[in-house]
């Protein structure tokens, strides 16, 4: 199974009554990794998701989740934290999480054994016995969030999990996160906040537009969109940046410069340019681009406005 | 396929637990029948407390024809007021009666016609017509029409004890007047029994009064059971919609474990309410058989022989109780309980659907009204058909779902229903069931992620076809 993808999905299709909300979506993610899906709102994330967990059923294609395509036999090895939190407020903390472990098969008692061990790691033993409702807002959070990793899921499904954190919380969240994937659990999990994803993703999978638009190691996404960055430190005039065919804009600070090439430049012929001008260069750096400007990019190359999410989302609203 | 999943359990314990262990159900459970004892002693004690009020109470009798006043008055001291002869009176016009009877020492003045006794007790026919029309006796009829003025309201237990008394003395009167002495006008008066017993052709006997109450008692407390767990049941699913964790559910489980699930542990709660109440009964009714059997100990009366005696009441209820035995036979209770399982599983299956198509409570009384008016049709139905249970249109409502869930087992107390009809009524119950939870099932599994809006027809119609 180390080798069996965690997730296969192949020409995923699926229309809410006249709106398309998947157009054939084909995404497949290695097991052990943890893959981000990052889309606008709307794109079509949370039903992709709830596609993958069998809540909803595609009206075409094939969904295989942790190497088989009987969903209902995976449902207990999945774990899932939807955007919607919510936990019934009337239940003591301690019977909502065995209640969560029952039913993703753990018996009675190993659930209050993992409950009890897991609240006190979270700082909320003392609660254990009080009912959900008079916890706070951050401790329902952590309450929800064990309930979703109690029975050790091998593949963790979760949706826009940061969302509505308090910072520490936030931290919390990736340290528990973290841990199953160092147990060697995929986590594939949803945000529309970029940064998110490139912290703490493998790989990413954007879909936009009831399409899937890029899909790939954060590693590779970069080198594949070409090292055409570079921040140059000078003295003397930038006249250079001026050669034609090369610089795609700049932004000129005086002795210090971002520039983008125009794609096909080499940078060393920038380099020599500037070393003929007469200008001392003190640094000359190529540098990553960042995950959103990938992102920009292929969105705009997607023909979505990229500028505003709403204009997205209209265009693939769920 | 075993229906009864580890899912299913764990929300039908879930739901059972979360529901046992709060104080309304502690409250309700025995809170209920303490409420409703309670209310039955507040009512003899209030009653008695009226009978109290009424016994120093003084009527006086005004009787303008002076032929019965006296034997009115032996009466009406029999019972708990004090009764005297108004002689001042007699003579006066009828409106100047009530202006004085205000300032006189008397609580109630019983004012009769002149003609109340008849004419001369024994006048013929025609001529009491004639008489009767001016002397305030309804000719028509030829009833006695008698005022009573009170000073306050007139407990009715007053007014029936004044109107037992006339009728005894206008008896006795007319009797006399007619050459018959010494006669007890109570006696006379008492109404005989009449118990009235079915024999079938198996030569089962079975006492009608026993089948009525049986089978208005299934009536009631059916279409009850079934309104209140079909709401639990409903609102159940919506508090899951409300605190969104039907998404975590939805991901868990199969959406038809977890209706079943909502249904059986809403049941489990029923079956444990019912068990306590019935224990209760039982020690209820044991505490009153064992101290009534060492109260009668001491005294064992003939009457406990259990002969036909007509006068003794205590045979009677002795003979009734052999009825109880007689009538109520195990296989109609059986049948009974699985009339209701299955109704149960009908009603809330169906009320389980309603709560998934909607995501509030203002909508959800909406979605509930037309399962209420449908189960309205059995209760109130139900009873009146019963009066006669072999009627057509008893037949076919003890036959077609979703009403021969209640009006069958009704109807198996109330007559002896050809094996072929319950067969069919069963056999019809269960297919109605088995295509209502697929039903259910499909609203549920769409039902529960929708948020906001209630589902239109149209669209809970789409639901189905497609799921």
């Amino acid at each position: 199974m180390v080798n069996a993808p965690a997730l296969r999905l192949r020409g995923i299709r699926k229309n809410y009554g006249k709106k398309t909300a998947l157009e054939g979506v084909d995404l497949e993610t290695p097991s052990d990794t943890i893959c981000g899906l990052i889309g606008p709102n709307g794109a079509g994330k949370t039903t992709l998701l709830r596609i993958i967990l069998d809540i909803i059923g595609p009206d075409n294609g094939t969904v295989e989740v942790l190497g088989t395509t009987d969903l209902q036999s995976t449902r207990r090895r999945i774990g899932y934290l939807p955007e919607e939190r919510g936990l019934y407020p009337k239940m003591r903390v301690i019977d909502h999480l065995v209640f969560l472990g029952v039913l993703k098969g753990l018996g009675r008692r190993d659930a209050m054994e993992r409950a009890r061990g897991g609240l006190e790691e979270v700082g909320l033993g003392e609660r254990a016995r009080d009912k959900v409702e008079t916890l706070s807002k951050g401790m329902q959070q952590k309450v929800q969030l064990l309930g979703t990793i109690l029975h050790e899921p091998e593949l963790l499904v979760l949706d826009e999990p940061f969302s509505g954190l308090d910072p520490l919380n936030v931290e919390l969240f990736k340290r528990l996160v973290l841990r199953r994937r160092r147990a060697g659990a995929t986590v594939f999990l949803s945000t529309h906040l970029i940064e998110d994803a490139e912290r703490l993703c493998d790989r990413v999978c954007m879909i936009a537009g009831a399409n899937k638009v890029l899909d790939g190691k954060v590693s590779e996404l970069k080198a594949a969109s070409g090292r055409r960055d570079l921040a140059i430190a000078f003295e003397g005039s930038s006249e250079f940046l001026a050669a034609p065919g090369l610089v795609e804009r700049a932004a000129d600070q005086g002795g210090y410069v971002e520039v983008r090439l125009k794609k096909g430049a080499d940078p060393q012929v920038l380099l020599r340019r500037a070393v003929e001008s007469g200008a001392r260069i003190s640094r000359f750096e190529l540098t990553e681009p960042s995950l959103r400007e990938i992102f920009m990019e292929k969105a705009e190359a997607a023909g979505l406005s990229t500028s505003d999410a709403p204009a997205a989302e209209e265009v693939g609203a769920a | 396929m075993n229906p009864f999943t580890p899912s299913v359990l764990a929300v039908a314990y879930r739901e059972f637990m979360q529901r046992v262990k709060t104080k309304w159900f502690i409250l309700g459970t025995i809170g209920m029948p303490v409420i409703m004892v309670g209310v039955a002693f507040l009512i003899v004690f209030a009653m008695r407390d009226v009978e109290d009020s009424e016994k120093g109470k003084t009527i006086g009798v005004v009787d303008t024809g002076g032929k019965i006043a006296d034997l009115l008055v032996e009466e009406l001291n029999d019972g708990s007021v004090t009764a005297s002869r108004a002689r001042n009176m007699e003579r006066l016009p009828a409106a100047e009666v009530r202006e004085r009877f205000l300032s006189t020492a008397f609580d109630y003045l019983l004012i009769l016609p002149s003609g109340a006794a008849g004419s001369d007790g024994l006048a013929p026919a025609a001529s009491r017509e004639e008489a009767g029309k001016r002397n305030g006796a309804d000719a028509a009829t030829d009833r006695v029409t008698a005022t009573l003025l009170a000073k306050d309201k007139v407990p009715s237990a007053t007014r029936r004890s004044a109107r037992d008394a006339l009728q005894r003395a206008l008896l006795q009167t007319r009797l006399q007047a007619a050459g018959v002495e010494a006669v007890d006008a109570r006696d006379l008066l008492r109404r005989p029994r009449l118990n009235a017993v079915n024999v079938t052709e198996s030569g089962e006997t079975r006492s009608q009064t026993l089948q009525t109450i049986a089978s208005m008692g299934i009536v009631y407390v059916y279409f009850t059971l079934l309104l209140v767990y079909g709401q639990m049941v409903l609102m159940s699913t919506i508090e899951d919609k409300q605190s969104n964790i039907v998404e975590i559910l939805a991901s868990s489980l199969r959406p038809w474990e977890l209706m079943l699930g909502k249904i059986l542990g809403c049941g489990a709660m029923a079956l444990a309410q019912l068990g306590i109440w019935a224990l209760m009964a039982a020690a209820a009714v044991g505490f009153l058989l064992t101290r009534r059997g060492l109260a009668s100990v001491p005294s064992p009366g003939p009457a406990l022989g259990g002969g036909r005696d007509p006068i003794s009441g205590d045979t009677a209820e002795l003979a009734s109780i052999d009825l109880i035995s007689d009538s109520i036979s195990w296989e109609n209770v059986i049948l009974a309980l699985l009339f209701f399982l299955l109704g149960y599983l009908l009603y809330t299956s169906v009320f389980a659907a309603a709560g998934a198509t909607v995501s509030d409570l203002q909508d959800a009384q909406q979605a509930m009204t037309p399962i209420v008016m449908v189960s309205m049709v059995s209760l109130i139905a139900g009873p009146l058909l019963m009066e006669s249970p072999n009627n057509r249109w008893a037949v076919i409502l003890s036959i077609v779902p979703p009403f021969n869930a209640v009006v069958m087992p009704s109807r198996v107390f109330s007559t002896e229903v050809p094996p072929w009809q319950w067969v069919l009524s069963l056999v019809l119950l269960a297919a109605a069931v088995a295509a209502t939870v697929w039903m259910s099932g499909r609203i549920y599994r769409v039902g529960i992620l929708m948020r906001g809006q209630r589902a239109s027809l149209p669209e809970i119609v789409r639901w189905v076809r497609h799921g």
